[in-house]
């Protein structure tokens, strides 16, 4: 027999089984890592990697102007809107944290809001949303003890209107959080493109959710903490208005004055090196989300050891991505030789 | 349409069975010819040769699945179109990776020729299916029956490509030991 013959039999398999395999439901991933981590009895899991093979691939970006035929972004209400449109939902990274259970401590939405610092009036925005009460089984609440301080506090506040329709999900974390969208990079080399609201950059994705629906996502950073935003069957329009609201309530635009479209230069130290991924990561030093993952062209990340000092120049803002793509990717150059 | 709809035009002999089973089955069965040959054109002859040997088969066979029907029967023409390229040339497209993947299923030894029949293998690999859990099973199945890239694979299952490949190379330890036990490798 050799590998044709086998495979050619694999062919022969019976019916059922391939009727099965079409018919496969994949259920979707419970949306909040806190219910995720409620499931385990026992929380002393392994940091695995920070790094997922991007598997999905962007299309073009388009500026959302009447027929996506001009060059200008639309500019409503002091916004300038770029959508990043993904051909496929995006998947999201598993970064799997070391907790121990017995540093859990349990708290509401409201604690959380005390906690981050923040408040939300989304229903002014979109007046059918209201805030979600927590599921109790779900155990919403922080990890923290003496050694470790706080070392794991994102929490999923979720809005929806009465038929549970449309949605919005905002995932806050202040320790140390990886953005999980996971996305390629290889089709074009026209740059991503970052928005402005309210005078804040912020890169906005749009994709089809898994029944056809419209679904965003937006990811930034501002003053410590990490902010996901994601809507599910919501209008351009209401996620905008919905985003500016949390912008306009939380976020402090004078962080980042200095422009999405600007060029940005950062150092810092190669942790991480994903050949496959063309990916690096670096340490940039300070502060709580001290880690960048930086897209490379094809190839290049071989280039670069862990240890490695390098110099990364980019467009976009600093603090309002963890990534960089590398459609943002201007240059990269190692400092140590 | 449903399916015994479809297979009754078959029976009378009214060619609306190949229009219905085109508009029902079309895209789902090129999709499989273009995994293995990564071919539009070619994969359309193997899709428009499918519904002539359903044609020629039904009757007198009446399937019960007959999506798995189909999909059988193109991923053999598909097969066959793929031989007659790769003896002309390798193609290096994901059917190649794939039957490479499948070469650790056997031994060195096992690169002669042995006598055994397709269709007796084939039932056997899917007992061996059978003893795998359904999403091993599956996953297996969209691998090396409708030649999924892995990239897809992991889509679906939202897992990295990585942890869909360590799955299948130790289904394939599997399958390599059941084969062994099975005689059918040395």
């Amino acid at each position: 027999m050799n590998n044709m013959e086998l495979f050619e039999a694999i062919g022969e398999i019976d019916s059922d089984l391939i009727t099965r395999c079409e018919n496969e439901v994949v259920h979707a991933p419970k949306q909040t890592w806190v219910r995720r981590l409620s499931v385990a009895a026992c929380l002393c899991l392994v940091m695995l990697c920070i790094f997922t093979l991007p598997i999905f691939k962007q299309a073009p970006n388009t500026p959302i102007t009447p027929g996506n035929n001009s060059s200008q972004p639309t500019t409503p209400n002091n916004a300038l809107l770029y959508i990043n449109q993904l051909k496929q939902e995006p998947s999201f990274q598993n970064s799997v944290i070391s907790l121990n259970v017995n540093d859990f401590i349990a708290m509401t939405d409201d604690e959380f809001l005390k906690y981050y610092g923040i408040s939300f009036s989304i229903n002014r925005a979109v007046p059918a949303f209201e805030l979600q009460l927590l599921n109790p089984a779900n155990n919403n609440g922080i990890f923290r003890n003496s050694s470790r301080g706080t070392y794991y506090d994102s929490h999923t506040f979720v809005f929806a209107n009465a038929v549970n329709t449309q949605r919005l999900e905002i995932t806050l974390s202040k320790t140390a959080y990886y953005p999980g969208l996971i996305i390629g990079t290889d089709e074009s080399t026209t740059q991503l493109k970052q928005s402005e609201l309210g005078g804040f950059a912020v890169t906005i994705f749009q994709y089809a959710g898994k029944d056809g629906s419209t679904c965003f996502y937006t990811e930034f950073l501002n003053n410590g903490i990490a902010y996901c935003i994601t809507s599910y069957n919501l209008s351009q329009k209401d996620y905008t208005a919905a985003l500016s609201s949390v912008i306009a309530d939380n976020v402090n635009t004078e962080a980042n004055k200095s422009g999405a479209k600007n060029a940005h230069m950062v150092t810092g130290t190669v942790n991480a090196v994903d050949e496959n991924a063309n990916l690096i990561s670096i340490s940039v030093g300070d502060g709580a989300f001290s880690t960048l993952r930086v897209y490379l062209p094809d190839g290049e990340a071989k280039r670069y050891s862990v240890g490695d000092q390098v110099e990364v120049s980019y467009v976009g803002n600093p603090i309002t991505i963890c990534t960089i793509w590398e459609r943002q990717l201007k240059s990269i150059n190692t400092v140590n030789g | 349409m449903e399916d015994n709809e479809i297979i009754e035009f078959y029976w009378r002999r009214s060619e609306q069975a190949i229009q219905e089973s085109g508009s029902k089955y079309g895209s789902y069965c090129l999709s499989i010819a273009n995994n293995i040959l990564s071919n539009l054109q070619d994969s359309e002859e193997c899709v428009n040769s499918t519904w002539l040997n359903a044609w020629n088969a039904i009757p007198p066979q009446r399937p019960n699945h007959l999506s798995a029907f189909f999909a059988k029967i193109t991923r053999n023409l598909s097969i066959n179109k793929l031989k007659a390229r790769t003896a002309e040339k390798r193609s290096g497209n994901e059917a190649t990776v794939v039957i490479d993947e499948l070469g650790e299923c056997l031994s060195a030894s096992d690169n002669v020729e042995a006598e055994y029949q397709g269709k007796e293998l084939g039932e056997k690999i899917s007992q061996f299916l059978r003893t795998l859990s359904e999403r091993e099973c599956n996953m297996f199945i969209r691998r090396y029956f409708y030649v999924q890239p892995v990239g897809e694979i992991a889509k679906h299952y939202r897992l990295k490509e990585s942890n869909v490949l360590v799955i299948l190379s130790r289904t394939r330890k599997k399958l390599r030991f059941y084969l062994q036990k099975e005689g059918y490798m040395a």
